[in-house]
């Protein structure tokens, strides 16, 4: 499941690299020429869309995030060379190929005609070339800053859609560490650091495939929200509970042999109104303010103190269709400022289901 | 002397700036003309030049007064208009000297020529102005960009400097304002909300021209970063903390006519080794991580029990030298919560120089 909707979220970037390299190559013949020649917007076209699409295959396939462990300035020289030969070669095909087609020729007698000689050492060609390069550097690099801004949070930010604040109900969820004062100690800080580092990054998938977004990291804490839609569909936030679970119980040796211990870790999970809004000039941030999240942090106390893995209250629970692996037990309650009746806690428990 | 570390900061980028336009400019006539002749990379050199200063000029000096409080949407559309119509027009007349100056006529008959209408309808002149508006638009994106994520985060991106963790000096200072609980509850979240945004907007100045790191904001709490010399130099961190009050005081009608209230600030300070390193994979951050930013945050929560504006810690007390205007009290040792054991804290005091003569 988690692996499709991986693959899923590809699909996505692959289209959209795929579509921004067709603008793109629409919009070069356009400044260049204007519409004096119909055959530069076949060229623009096919080299849009094939690059576009084989840059968006290679950048999800190739340099996808498993591998990340490069510093930056390796990637860069890396793509750098893979995209100028790659597009030096599609260039040279596609215009060869389009023009054999337009001017009724075979492929190498165009390759050696005059117009075709002229156009790769005197013409367009390098300016083509350098064009296309251009473009995939826009490309990749919207991408990767709106991959490093948190999901939506670029697109947001683009549009303005939180320049004025706005009331939003959503779903939180706090992941701490369990006894992670000790652990500190006898880590020392950067070596619980480094722990820390692997849980989130192993974990981050998981968060993903059920559509969580991150919000923000505190310490050994990582805050994930939900809209409410993407949370409650499917119980998403509570089965990402134990997707990061299952996923931190599969690389338990890797934990076990580099650091001698498992990451453990208990989840709050709360939902109510807050205001969602952009605040800082210098650095400016999307942040949440509300109660929820106060009381989330509540609930986090409580669960810590009950010894729970998996605290839910009452309002986001009640609202979700429990799957039937799912067993809910009432385990006690936050008193609520300003209001009468406590916030129910509930932890839950993944069951295995017998076969009948 | 507070000014001219931020003019240096925004000198330093205009500079960055305008050698970028030239260099890019530059780049476009090498590329479209060879280098045969000297003219059109003079030419190119000097839109560079111009255009880069159009843009500092815009982006420095009118658009963060005028444009605060603007539309999203509408800022772009300023913006898109602005720079195609000034950019086009820098292009133009650049051209027109160059061939004044180059074929020695006089500047109605190079408006008349042939050649330059040619070049202007025909010829290369859309490509040139299209060249410069997207390259405009890319630096304007990088500025934003840069704005929004933090020059350090960015530059650590680019890098990759921050990918290995390592432990770092700092001082923290945590800010927030005085009652904020009682104060949302007078005024609702989205009222607090915007008053949070003009408060975290008047104190960026104080901050940044105190060589303080704007690390991250959360609710009404403001967390800055020093690096130990740069803080300790003049008591810059301490002095960030009066400032922002002053600033506060200044526009303190602004914020009892809109909010109904003007903030009281408080701040807990701090130094110590942290590991600052890149977390996160799909939400790259650059985070300090460590017990001093819990020890602070403690801190600054005193400040209410003890009726304090402003709190340190010894570690920090001890590694300042303060100007004459200050004065620091020891509180005694007192219990932080979740700590074993009491940490000794300092009141620091700002007298002003008419109370000094008295005394």
């Amino acid at each position: 499941m988690k692996f499709t909707l991986e693959n899923e979220r590809g699909r996505y970037a692959i289209i959209y690299v795929t579509m921004a390299g067709l603008v793109l190559g629409l919009f070069y013949p356009l400044v260049a020429n204007g519409f004096a020649r119909p055959i530069a917007y076949v060229h623009g076209v096919s080299i849009g869309l094939i690059g576009g699409f084989l840059v968006g295959v290679i950048e999800f396939y190739a340099f996808k995030p498993k591998n990340r462990k490069f510093s930056f300035l390796i990637t860069v020289i890396t793509k750098s060379t893979v995209y100028s030969l790659l597009f030096i070669f599609l260039i040279v095909l596609l215009i060869n190929f389009n023009e054999s087609w337009y001017y009724n020729t075979n492929m190498i007698e165009n390759f050696y005609s005059q117009r075709f000689q002229t156009f790769l050492y005197e013409g367009d060609f390098k300016v083509i070339v350098l064009y296309s390069l251009f473009s995939v550097i826009i490309i990749i690099f919207t991408r990767e800053m709106s991959r490093k801004m948190g999901q939506g949070v670029f697109v947001n930010f683009l549009t303005g859609k939180y320049h004025s604040p706005c009331e939003e109900e959503r779903i939180f969820m706090f992941l701490d560490q369990k006894s992670s004062t000790p652990l500190a100690e006898k880590m020392g800080s950067l070596g619980y650091y480094k722990f820390l580092k692997e849980f989130y990054f192993d974990v981050t998938k998981c968060i993903v495939a059920n559509y969580g977004e991150i919000y923000r990291y505190v310490g050994d804490q990582v805050v994930i929200s939900w809209s409410v839609k993407n949370g409650l569909k499917n119980a998403n936030c509570i089965r990402c509970y134990y997707n990061v679970k299952n996923e931190t119980e599969k690389q338990r040796e890797k934990y076990l042999h580099k650091y001698r211990r498992v990451p453990k870790f208990r989840a709050s999970l709360h939902m109510g109104k807050v205001i969602r809004g952009e605040v800082g000039n210098v650095k400016s941030q999307i942040v949440f303010h509300g109660e929820a999240l106060y009381e989330t942090a509540f609930i986090e106390k409580e669960c810590q103190k009950l010894g729970l893995d998996i605290l839910v209250s009452e309002p986001l629970l009640k609202r979700i269709n429990l799957p039937v692996i799912y067993k809910k037990k009432q385990v006690g309650g936050i008193p609520v400022l300003g209001k009468d009746k406590p916030i129910k806690l509930f932890a839950v428990e993944e069951t295995v289901l017998q076969p009948l | 002397m507070e000014r001219n570390i931020l003019q240096e900061k925004i000198n330093r980028d205009i500079t960055i700036i305008v050698l970028m336009g030239a260099l890019l400019g530059i780049t476009y006539s090498a590329f479209s003309d060879g280098f045969g002749v000297l003219y059109p990379h003079v030419n190119t050199f000097i839109i560079g030049i111009l255009v880069g200063a159009l843009i500092s000029y815009l982006e420095f000096y009118v658009f963060p007064k005028k444009g605060r409080r603007l539309k999203f949407m509408s800022l772009v559309l300023i913006r898109t208009f602005l720079y195609i119509g000034s950019i086009s027009s820098i292009v133009f007349f650049v051209l027109l000297i160059s061939r004044m100056i180059r074929l020695d006529m006089g500047f109605l008959n190079v408006l008349a020529s042939e050649d330059f209408k040619r070049y202007i309808f025909k010829e290369d002149f859309k490509v040139a102005i299209a060249y410069t508006v997207a390259l405009a638009f890319i630096i304007n994106f990088s500025i934003l960009m840069i704005r929004k994520m933090g020059k350090d985060v960015m530059w650590g991106i680019v890098t990759g400097k921050y990918y290995q963790p390592s432990e770092v000096e700092r001082i923290f200072m945590f800010l927030s304002v005085r009652y904020s609980d009682q104060i949302v509850k007078k005024i609702g979240r989205l009222h607090f909300h915007r008053f949070l945004e003009d408060f975290f907007y008047d104190i960026t100045k104080p901050i940044l021209e105190h060589k303080g790191t704007i690390y991250e904001y959360v609710d009404d709490l403001v967390v800055v970063s020093w690096k130990p010399n740069e803080g300790i130099q003049n008591a810059n961190c301490i002095r960030t903390f009066y400032n922002s009050k002053n600033k506060i005081k200044e526009n303190s009608e602004h914020y009892y006519t809109t909010y109904g209230f003007v903030p009281k600030l408080i701040a807990g300070y701090h130094i110590g080794k942290v590991v600052r390193g890149e977390l996160g994979e799909i939400k790259g951050t650059i985070v300090f991580f460590g017990d001093v930013m819990n020890t602070t945050s403690r801190i600054k929560e005193k400040c209410e029990d003890l009726e304090k504006d402003l709190l340190i810690s010894a570690d920090l007390n001890d590694r300042l030298t303060l100007p004459k205007i200050y004065y620091s009290t020891s509180c005694g040792e007192i219990g932080l919560k979740g700590k074993q054991k009491d940490l000794e804290l300092y009141y620091i005091n700002e007298e002003s120089i008419i109370n000094l003569e008295v005394v």
